[in-house]
C-alpha cells in the first residue's frame, strides 16, 4: 500500500522510515507545485504530476506551517531574537549584557501554540540553570498536557518570573544598546532593562497550503490551517478520510510533538484500513440529478464527484470518503439523493415511552451524537413528559429535510430539532444546515398564517441534559 | 440558466383559494438548479398546504409531479392523467414553462409558482447574479466578455456614466460598475484599444423591443 508524503519538511526522512517499518511504501512529493491533479478516495487516491499518475492509498501532508520571525516597530533599532533561531543556539551565546535579565515574550492574541510554549520554557530553564535571571511574559500561557505542565512547574521552581500581561511596550537606548520592556498587568507596571529580548515567532499556514487545500478540497479553520478546532478532528486528521496533516513547523528539528503525531497518524491509517464498509450507502438517482454541483459544494467530506462516464454526466458518491451525514440528501435541489436505510425509515423507528397509541404533542428530531445522549440521561426523571413525545435520532442535524419537518406537523402539534453545538458537529456544518432549514420552515409557516413557534431549534452537547429538559418543559 | 424565485407564499396560497384538487408541477432543470421550483421546493409547498388545510379542516388533494423540463411538449405526455384529475395546475417552472403547460392543457387553469428573474449564473451556493438580457445582438467581443447591456445599469455602450465611483454603480454599493469591470478586463487582456472603437447607436429590434421573437433553424426544418 502506497502512502503519499506531500511537502518539504525535515520530518520526511523519519516519516518515510517509519512508514516502511510499518509495511507501507512511502512515495515522496517534496515539491507541492509539481502536483497538477488529484482525485479518488481513501484506499485509492490518484495524484497527477506532469510526468506521471501515482496511486496512493493514504496521504500525509507535511508542510502545514511556516514560521515568521518576530518584529517590533520599525522605529525601534533593536530587533528581538527569534525564539526558534535561539532554540538552536548555545544557551548564553546571544546575550549582549550578562548583567541584565533575559526577557522571553510569547505575544499571541490567544493561547500560545504548544510547541512554541515548550521551546520557550525549555530555553528559559536552560538559561536559569546557567544562573541567568529570566522574565517570562505571556498574554495567555498554554500549559495543558502532561509535558507542558511538568515543564511549567520546573520553570516556576527554577526561579523564572512569570508575568501574564495586558500590555507591553518596548524602548531602545542607542548609546548603551539596552532594550527596555514595560509590562502592564492587572496590578501595575514594571520596567525591565534587558540584555536579550527573545520573542516567540508567529506560526502561519505555509505558502503552499492554499494550493494543496484547494486541490484536495481540504477544510481549513479560521486561522488558515488545515484541520482545525473541531472536537471530531483528531490530532492529525482532516475533513477527508485518508488524508492527514502533520502539524510541523517547517525547518526546525524533529521534536517530541512531531514524533507523536507521526506515530499517531500511522496508527490512524492502520485503523482506517481495517474499517469495515458500511451496509448503508448514498445513491444518486441519475434520472433526477440536475448535475448542479450543489452536493459537491456542500459535502463537508468532499465525498461527491462528477461521473462523466455515464451517458449523461451525473454526480456520484465516493463511498469510502462518505460519512453518511445526509446533508446532501436533505439539500439536493432535485431530491435525487437517498441513503439506503434513510431518514424516512429511521423516523418510523420511533423511540416512544408511552404505552398508549394516542397521538403525541411533540416530535423531537435529535442528533445521535449529542441531543439523543442528553435525552437518554433524563428519560427516567422526566418520564411524564416523555409520554407526550416521540423521539427520533438522526445521524446529523443536516440530514433533516424542511419538507419532512412540515409534514410532521400533520401528526404532531410541535417539532423540536435538537443538534450539536458549533465546533462540535462531526460534519462541521450539519447543525448550521439544520438551523437554516428550521428558519425556512418557520418563515413558510408564518407566511401561510400558521404558528411559527410550532417548530423549534436547539443546540446542545451530550453533556447538557438539563438544558434539554428545560427546553422540553417550556415547549410542552 | 434561467434564474427565478418562489413567489411569496401568501400570494400562492391566495391564488389556490377554493381549489380542492391541486397538481403541483415542479421542473427539473433551471429552477431546480436555482432552488426555486424543483422537487425539493414543491414537496415543501405541498407539505405546507396540507398542514394548512388540516388546520382549516378543508380536505384538499395535492399531487406533486416533477417534469424534467416544461419547455418541450413531449414532457407533458406523462402527466396528462394527473392533469385530468386536477382542478388547477400550479406550475413551478419559469415563465416559459408555465405558459407552455397552459398552452398544452388549455382547458385547465394554470397558476405560476415563481417570479422569473433573469438569465444568470451561480456565484456560490444559494447565490445567483444576472448576466444576460437576451438582447439578440451580442457585443461581448468588444467589451472583453462583460456585457454592457446587462452589467451596466443604464446599458451604456461607450463607457461609464458620471455616477461610477470606486468601481461601484450609483444605484447601489452592492452593484459593480459594469464599465469598471469592462475596463479592468480589457486591461488584463492588453486590449484597452477596444475602448477607442465607438459602438454606434443600436437597432433594438433584435431585442424584445422588436416584438416577441422567434428563432428558426432552417437546416433542421423540412
Amino acid at each position: 500500500m502506497n502512502v503519499a508524503v506531500i511537502g518539504k519538511s525535515r520530518i520526511n526522512p523519519f516519516l518515510t522510515d517509519q512508514l516502511k517499518a510499518k509495511g507501507f511504501e512511502a512515495v515522496l512529493f517534496e515539491d507541492i507545485d509539481s502536483i497538477k491533479g488529484f482525485e479518488g478516495q481513501k484506499g485509492k487516491f490518484l495524484i497527477k504530476t506532469n510526468e506521471e499518475k501515482i496511486e496512493a492509498g493514504y496521504i500525509i501532508l507535511t508542510q502545514q506551517a511556516e514560521w515568521v520571525s518576530p518584529k517590533l516597530s520599525p522605529k525601534l533599532a533593536c530587533s528581538p531574537y527569534s525564539l526558534l533561531d535561539i532554540s538552536q543556539k548555545e544557551t548564553g551565546d546571544f546575550i549582549k549584557d550578562h548583567g541584565r535579565p533575559v526577557v522571553i515574550v510569547l505575544d499571541y492574541p490567544a493561547e500560545s501554540a504548544a510547541v512554541m510554549t515548550s521551546i520557550a520554557l525549555e530555553k528559559g530553564l536552560a538559561l536559569a540553570a546557567k544562573k541567568k535571571r529570566v522574565f517570562f511574559l505571556a498574554r495567555f500561557l498554554r500549559t495543558a498536557g502532561e509535558k507542558l505542565e511538568k515543564l511549567y512547574r520546573e520553570a516556576r521552581n527554577s526561579g523564572i518570573t512569570f508575568i501574564k500581561y495586558k500590555k507591553l511596550s518596548f524602548d531602545y537606548n542607542d548609546h548603551n544598546g539596552i532594550c527596555t520592556v514595560k509590562v502592564w498587568d492587572d496590578y501595575g507596571m514594571i520596567s525591565i532593562d534587558t540584555g536579550a529580548l527573545i520573542m516567540g515567532d508567529s506560526i502561519v499556514p505555509g505558502s503552499k497550503i492554499d494550493k494543496i487545500a484547494e486541490l484536495m478540497r481540504l477544510r481549513r479553520d479560521d486561522t488558515g490551517f488545515i484541520g482545525g478546532d473541531n472536537t471530531w478532528i483528531y490530532p492529525t486528521s482532516t475533513n477527508i478520510k485518508g488524508i492527514y496533516v502533520i502539524n510541523n513547523i517547517c525547518g526546525i528539528p524533529l521534536r517530541d510533538d512531531a514524533l507523536s503525531q507521526i506515530a499517531y497518524t500511522i496508527s490512524a491509517i492502520k485503523k482506517e484500513m481495517k474499517e469495515p464498509a458500511s451496509h448503508r450507502y448514498v445513491e444518486v438517482d441519475a434520472s433526477k440529478c440536475a448535475f448542479c454541483y450543489t452536493c459537491w459544494r456542500i459535502c463537508p467530506h468532499a465525498a461527491m464527484t462528477p461521473d462523466f462516464d455515464k451517458e449523461e454526466p451525473v454526480m456520484k458518491n465516493l463511498n469510502k470518503a462518505c460519512n453518511l451525514c445526509g446533508i446532501c440528501v436533505s439539500l439536493c435541489p432535485a431530491g435525487a439523493i437517498t441513503i439506503t436505510g434513510n431518514l424516512d425509515e429511521k423516523l418510523e423507528q420511533v423511540d416512544s415511552l408511552s404505552k398508549t397509541s394516542d397521538s403525541k404533542t411533540l416530535k423531537i428530531l435529535c442528533c445521535e451524537k449529542s441531543a439523543k445522549i442528553a435525552l437518554d440521561k433524563i428519560k427516567d426523571i422526566y418520564s411524564r413528559s416523555f409520554e407526550q413525545m416521540d423521539v427520533s435520532a438522526v445521524s446529523c442535524g443536516g440530514e433533516v429535510k424542511a419538507a419532512k419537518i412540515i409534514s410532521l406537523l400533520k401528526q404532531y402539534e410541535k417539532v423540536l430539532v435538537a443538534v450539536c453545538v458549533d465546533d462540535a458537529c462531526k460534519h462541521f456544518d450539519g447543525n448550521k444546515r439544520a438551523y437554516k432549514q428550521v428558519v425556512r420552515v418557520c418563515e413558510l409557516l408564518k407566511a401561510a398564517g400558521l404558528d411559527e413557534n410550532r417548530v423549534q431549534y436547539i443546540k446542545v452537547s451530550h453533556a447538557m441534559p438539563r438544558v434539554m429538559a428545560d427546553t422540553i418543559s417550556e415547549i410542552l | 440558466m434561467i434564474v427565478a424565485q418562489q413567489k411569496p407564499i401568501e400570494e400562492i396560497i391566495s391564488s389556490l383559494e377554493g381549489y380542492k384538487n391541486i397538481l403541483i408541477a415542479a421542473c427539473g432543470t433551471c429552477v431546480t438548479v436555482c432552488m426555486a421550483g424543483g422537487e425539493k421546493e414543491a414537496m415543501e409547498l405541498a407539505a405546507l398546504l396540507e398542514v394548512k388545510n388540516k388546520e382549516n379542516n378543508r380536505p384538499v388533494n395535492i399531487k406533486v409531479v416533477t417534469l424534467k423540463r416544461q419547455c418541450d411538449m413531449e414532457f407533458f405526455d406523462d402527466i396528462a392523467d394527473d392533469v385530468n384529475n386536477a382542478q388547477v395546475i400550479l406550475s413551478m417552472a419559469c415563465g416559459a414553462g408555465v405558459q407552455f403547460i397552459a398552452e398544452r392543457f388549455s382547458h385547465k387553469p394554470v397558476l405560476p409558482g415563481l417570479n422569473t428573474q433573469f438569465m444568470g449564473v451561480t456565484r456560490d451556493v444559494g447565490v445567483w447574479t444576472e448576466m444576460c438580457q437576451g438582447c439578440g445582438d451580442c457585443i461581448l467581443e468588444k467589451t472583453g466578455g462583460i456585457c454592457p447591456v446587462t452589467r451596466c445599469s443604464k446599458s451604456n455602450f461607450n463607457g461609464p456614466c458620471g455616477g461610477s465611483a470606486g468601481g461601484k454603480c450609483e444605484i447601489s454599493p452592492d452593484i459593480d460598475c459594469g464599465w469598471q469591470l469592462i475596463y479592468d478586463r480589457l486591461k488584463t487582456l492588453g486590449r484597452l484599444d477596444k475602448l477607442y472603437e465607438i459602438t454606434e447607436v443600436r437597432d433594438w429590434r433584435s431585442s424584445r423591443d422588436g416584438g416577441p421573437r422567434k428563432v428558426e433553424k432552417k437546416d433542421m426544418m423540412l
